[in-house]
């Protein structure tokens, strides 16, 4: 182990350094990290291992720097982390951003040591695992996972099934797959043919109400940050508490992320929703206006879904997860080729793989500890320069794309629409929900269809998928018949 | 804190100035990210070209977007290479596409072949699911002939096709993998590199046969070094003589414009790096260390450098026939229901 350290600490250090700093970027994250790697891969080549180190280096901290953009600037660094925006951002508004960074941190920490030690334990396991995963499980699961958003906290779970619905329809627009030349639903607009971008939607519903509302004053400014470090410590003691909510999370995150073909961008969502339902005698904040659980929840599910997005990636070389098609290109590049048996077989490969992914975990952590008390300084400023300073930045932002005036008229309407939302009191995480599994629902559904149009209630043979059916039907008889501790609208 | 600043500031100082240092040549490839051929040649390439090469991923529907990106921008970047996919060649037959194989200058390419697999415990004969990728079309058609047997008419084996055959569309290369793996598929194609470094791999998966490498001298396809058992030969053994007909010449035409366009590397015709780039592409595919990396991870295929693509490209031209074009359109409309336009200007009669 010290001998790999003393190897592999600068680049080490360099990849935790370079992938926190698009962590904290909000148009970035772990992805954009790892594309701005590829004209760097021929370095590389000297020491392949050297990869192994800094992408797992840039995916950890990537994504534990994606937590302070949601907190401090309530814009998701990365989809993982948007559901953490839900309560992190107001904790951070009443002066407790130390305290909801630090226990998201522990949360991200924890449920990532444990995955990623269940990642090495279970991999023998994992192939007879993933085979219960056919078209007809996938298809359920993402059911079972709009079914979450829409009827577990939720309070109105009418308006949470047509808020998901106008999300599947707005993810839809733009290419019909497969078919060139062919457009869905762009109204004569070109701008639309590529589709919608998701930072504009989840920046536009999600954050942009809330921010342009603190710009007219009817938002309380952040209170004043009393002692740092005694928030801190007492992020660490909430984590401990709620260590059920991070478990979960975990457990969400990890069958998800070791999944291939769900991609991330539900499981936090999901945690989030299942920690919202499970009410606490102590819960004093209600969710969505700053419970630190609502931080908790979903942190543990976005670290331990990128460590088990390792196992079809290691085993088959089919990316678990978005962020995993650019790892397993970055390592082919330096000639590693996930999935062969060449590979499998190479202990050395593993033994990096774990040392980078252990000695990444903790060096984000420790320099994380460190930035809390540089990031949280920024909810200090006056509300007078911080809000105008945060809506530059998310229109800025969301106006990448082209940067041309059809990014800015695309983040009007989706901030119209968050605006309406929420006085309409509709689920507008349901919504993204929708815009973001709308590509999936129509891929997947038209395989199960097309694969077993001629069998269609297939599922009901299917121990796994008769498993999900079932879950699906109690969560709805569960939602509608138990009305305590649901939000009123996100 | 600063001093881990001052470190990343200085490594991309460093980065920046070396790279800068350096000449720097992207190639655009039309799909996404994880081109195992792409990643292999680049790697070996650098190394004779004493320039960096980077890829620029360009994806879209039937790898066409990258493509017609490429006639109408990339192409006016001197510094662009543009690696055209089996997938365009197929369009070019077939598709609205913007480009031309006419209107480039070819650095070099690997004449292929495809690998058609399936799982162990399957018959096809009693039903056949694939999935759809770019460039698939040909290997599916090769699959009719080899599950139905001789026929006679096209509607003959539409027949056979619409009993037999599910052809599922809208997965990515990783789901087709998966799928097939899982056992919801039960045949699969796949191009060589694909197939020895991840396909093959996957639990229950077997080698059916190859499409063969197209011989270029006598326009006749010869067994894969690599792969020895051809269509051809996997049909006379099945059937108990060689494929023949309409449907299989307008098979082969396809097959050929996929297989030998499979990985093309072209530049604008009055680049001015094209010299350098096709002799060190040649001083690559000579040297012995690269050639060996190429043969394990590549296959052992034919590479054809320089002019030599323009005459492979006259020769697949003569092939083109307005029969063959007008059978391939009936096929693509009629069984795979794929939208596609009839050129004849194609045709050389």
């Amino acid at each position: 182990m010290i001998e790999l350290l003393t190897q592999y600490l600068p680049i080490l250090l360099i990849g935790v350094g370079y992938g926190f700093l698009f962590g904290l970027i909000p148009v970035a994250g772990a992805q954009v990290a790892l594309i701005a790697l590829f004209p760097y891969a021929e370095h590389f080549m000297g020491d392949p291992y050297s990869m192994v180190v800094m992408t797992t280096a840039v995916v950890i901290s990537a994504t534990i720097g994606d937590m302070f953009s949601s907190v401090v600037l309530n814009i998701p660094g990365g989809a993982g982390s948007a559901a953490t925006m839900i309560d992190g951002f107001p904790m951070a508004k009443r002066g407790e951003a130390a305290r909801a960074l630090s226990a998201g941190l522990c949360s991200a920490a924890a449920q990532s040591l444990i995955w990623g030690f269940l990642f090495i334990v279970l991999l023998p396991y994992y192939v007879k695992i993933v085979y219960l995963f056919g078209m007809p499980e996938m298809l359920l699961f993402l059911i079972l996972a709009m079914t979450v958003i829409c009827f577990v906290s939720n309070k109105y779970w009418i308006r949470g099934i047509v808020a998901l619905v106008f999300g599947i329809c707005v993810g839809l627009i733009g290419e019909v797959p497969e078919v060139v030349g062919e457009y869905r639903w762009t109204f004569g607009w070109d701008y639309l043919k590529s589709g919608i971008e998701i930072l504009p939607v989840m920046a536009g519903v999600l954050a942009m109400p809330e921010i342009i509302e603190g710009v007219l004053g009817k938002t309380k400014a952040a209170t004043k940050i009393k002692n740092t470090w005694a928030q801190m410590w007492q992020g660490v003691k909430d984590c401990w508490k709620y260590r059920w909510d991070s478990f979960r999370g975990g457990v969400v995150g990890g069958i998800i992320g070791a999944l291939p073909g769900l991609g991330g961008g539900i499981g936090d969502y999901i945690a989030y929703s299942l920690t919202a339902i499970n009410k606490r005698k102590d819960d004093k904040v209600p969710f969505g206006k700053g419970n630190v659980r609502g931080v908790i929840g979903p942190e543990g599910a976005n670290l331990s879904h990128k460590a088990t997005a390792y196992f079809p990636t290691v085993l088959f070389g089919i990316p678990g997860a978005p962020f995993e098609i650019l790892v397993l290109a970055l390592l082919a590049y330096v000639g590693l080729d996930l999935g062969s048996p060449r590979l499998l077989a190479n202990q050395d490969f593993f033994t990096v793989l774990s040392f980078g992914y252990m000695a990444a975990l903790l060096v984000t952590v420790i320099i994380s500890i460190f930035f809390i008390r540089y990031a949280i300084k920024l909810t200090q400023i006056p509300k007078k320069i911080w809000f105008p300073f945060l809506l530059i930045v998310i229109v800025w932002s969301c106006t990448r794309h082209t940067g041309g005036w059809n990014d800015y008229i695309i983040l009007g309407i989706f901030c119209a629409i968050g605006f309406i939302m929420r006085y309409l009191k509709m689920n507008r995480v349901a919504f993204l929900i929708g815009f973001v599994l709308a590509a999936k629902i129509e891929k997947i559904g038209g395989a199960y269809w097309q694969l077993y149009h001629k069998e269609p209630f297939i599922f009901l043979t299917r121990p796994m998928s008769l498993f999900l059916l079932i879950t699906i039907i109690c969560i709805i008889i569960y939602a509608l018949r138990f009305k305590g501790n649901k939000i009123e609208y996100y | 804190m600063k001093r881990l600043l001052l470190i990343i500031m200085t490594y991309f100082l460093v980065n920046v100035s070396f790279a800068s240092a350096k000449d720097k040549f992207t190639t655009i490839a039309p799909q996404n990210p994880n081109q195992p051929w792409l990643e292999v040649v680049n790697r070996e390439w650098t190394k004779k070209l004493d320039a960096e090469l980077v890829i620029k991923y360009h994806p879209g529907a039937k790898d066409i977007p990258g493509a017609n990106a490429w006639e109408k921008e990339y192409q006016h970047d001197p510094k662009n290479i543009m690696l055209l996919h089996g997938g365009n060649a197929e369009s070019y037959l077939l598709d609205e596409i913007e480009y031309d194989y006419k209107n480039y200058a070819y650095v070099g390419l690997q004449n292929l072949s495809q690998v058609v697999g399936k799982k162990k415990d399957s018959d096809p004969e009693k039903g056949v699911k694939i999935a759809y990728s770019s460039g698939s079309n040909p290997s599916v058609m090769s699959i009719v002939m080899m599950v139905c047997g001789p026929k006679t008419t096209l509607d003959e084996y539409l027949k056979c096709y619409n009993e037999k055959f599910t052809y599922v569309t809208g997965l990515n290369n990783a789901e087709i993998a998966l799928s097939f793996a899982r056992g919801e598929t039960n045949v699969t194609r796949n191009p060589p590199p694909k197939w020895n470094l991840e396909i093959s791999q996957l639990p229950g998966a077997e080698f059916w046969y190859s499409h063969g490498i197209l011989d270029l001298k006598t326009g006749k396809i010869v067994k894969d070094p690599n792969y020895p058992v051809t269509f051809e030969d996997a049909f006379e053994k099945r059937w108990g003589k060689k494929p023949s007909g309409d449907f299989y010449d307008a098979y082969l035409l396809l097959r050929n414009h996929r297989d030998v366009f499979q990985r093309v590397l072209a530049v604008k015709k009055d680049n001015p790096h094209l010299p350098k780039l096709r002799s060190t592409l040649q001083a690559t595919i000579n040297d012995a260390e690269s050639g060996k990396v190429f043969k394990e991870k590549l296959g052992d295929y034919p590479w054809h450098t320089g002019d030599e693509v323009m005459k492979l490209f006259e020769i697949l031209k003569k092939q083109t026939t307005d029969k063959n074009l007008k059978t391939l359109v009936w096929w693509h409309e009629n069984a795979f229901k794929q939208k596609v336009v009839y050129k004849p200007q194609l045709a050389k009669n």
